[in-house]
């Protein structure tokens, strides 16, 4: 339900950028979501296709990447790919081990167009 | 864009006082249909119940129909260029979250931001807490929900100034909107702030307002599971009030369960058990209250 407000704030992001840099429209733009973000996919494309009718991104194709979650242990150090979430350290059994990628909601990179 | 249905409007958001007359612009407002123009061949003007976004492309059409934007028939040049970015895309409700928490630090405004599933007592809770300390505190509440003043007219009977956000379809309450709450609401000096989100385990968990302290409300009619289920939730609260304890002889629900599994995704969360109904626990959550203006 909240990814249409994310799916605006996308177009809004990359319209301030895009506008910035003298673009006349924008041709690609590259989602970054983490597994974990709280952001369903599917739902976010959908949003996202009602989001940029009349605006920059009109025609832009729009790239979904997914991050993979990682976590590290503060206890003991260990880096590694969490098989769930909230699991403790599978080494030391830290309960709390970092999450240090997977959370990610980025807009990653764009391609704009300028006329000449 | 309205950022709640995803119509031309640019919101539906309401503010609004118990008492006051409603202002701004009106919110049943007729979804008009799609235009793209193929469908309107005829050259008259159509009436619509608001301006909306695409009327440019209806110019085209009427007077530019036959030119079409192939770029072959262009003497320009288009040039691709590609921009790294690499920015959070919530970036603008954390930064307005930010103002929020530097405004509320200013003034010496405690804020908790209370969220859970409808149903489980935010109001309840709130209404006895407002009603028994109305002499020991000064407290201000922005309530949150889809439609409807009816929780603002409990708290204003509580005693407490409230204002109410109707987030129309929203599904939570962000940062801007309680940017704009608290501007109407004027919360004074050294007071607490509640802000009852939009009843949700899920969505709200994304948005930070600013608050000092998030509270989540599991009440014991509820799986004891649902911390699990719903783990964002119970991993950004600090404080997790069990309610409707008076209950807890009537249904299956385990008070240890439900902490097991909520600090399995939160090993630091505190736990209060209360009952708004009987006023069970609640001298506990009124010393963590205060509590939190000694830390």
């Amino acid at each position: 339900m909240h990814e249409l407000s994310i799916a605006l704030s996308i177009v809004d992001l990359v319209t301030t950028e895009a506008l910035a840099n003298g673009a006349s429209s924008v041709s690609r733009v590259e989602i970054g979501l983490g597994n974990h973000s709280g952001v369903i996919r599917e739902a976010l494309e959908f949003a996202m296709e009602e989001a940029v009718k009349s605006t920059l991104l009109e025609h832009a194709v729009i790239e979904y990447v997914s991050i993979e979650a990682q976590s590290c242990c503060q206890e003991c150090g260990l880096n590694f790919t969490p098989e769930g979430l909230y699991l403790p350290c599978p080494d030391c059994g830290n309960p709390m081990p970092e999450l240090i990628h997977g959370k990610e909601l980025i807009v990653k990179s764009i391609d704009i167009e300028t006329t000449k | 864009m309205c950022g709640t249905c995803g119509c031309g409007e640019d919101s539906h958001i309401i503010y609004r006082k118990p008492g006051a007359p409603e202002k701004g612009h009106l919110h049943y407002h007729v979804h008009p249909h799609e235009h793209d123009g193929s469908e309107h061949e005829h050259g008259h003007h159509h009436h619509h119940d608001h301006d909306h976004v695409h009327s440019h492309e209806d110019e085209h059409v009427h007077s530019e129909h036959a030119h079409s934007h192939h770029p072959a028939h262009h003497d320009h040049s288009h040039e691709t260029s590609t921009i790294r970015l690499e920015r959070n895309i919530m970036a603008k409700n954390d930064m307005m979250a930010e103002r929020n928490r530097g405004y509320f630090e200013a003034l010496n405004i405690t804020v908790l931001n209370l969220v859970s599933s409808p149903g489980s007592g935010k109001t309840s809770v709130l209404e006895r807490t407002l009603k028994e300390l109305a002499g020991s505190l000064d407290a201000f509440v922005i309530e949150g929900d889809q439609q409807t003043m009816l929780d603002a007219e409990r708290i204003k009977a509580a005693g407490a100034p409230v204002i109410q956000i109707n987030t129309g379809n929203g599904c939570h309450l962000d940062a801007l909107m309680v940017n704009k709450a608290v501007k109407q609401l004027e919360p004074k000096k050294g007071s607490y702030l509640f802000i009852e989100n939009v009843g949700n385990l899920v969505c709200p968990s994304l948005f930070d307002l600013g608050e000092s302290k998030r509270v989540v409300i599991i009440s014991v009619t509820e799986g004891a599971d649902k911390p699990s289920k719903y783990p964002t939730m119970f991993e950004t609260a600090q404080l997790c009030l069990i309610n409707k304890s008076d209950l807890l002889p009537y249904v299956d629900f385990s008070i240890e369960e439900v902490k097991e599994h909520a600090l399995r995704i939160n090993p630091k969360l505190s736990f209060i058990v209360v009952s708004a109904r009987s006023g069970e626990g609640f001298e506990l959550w009124y010393d963590w209250l205060k509590g939190l203006r000694n830390a």
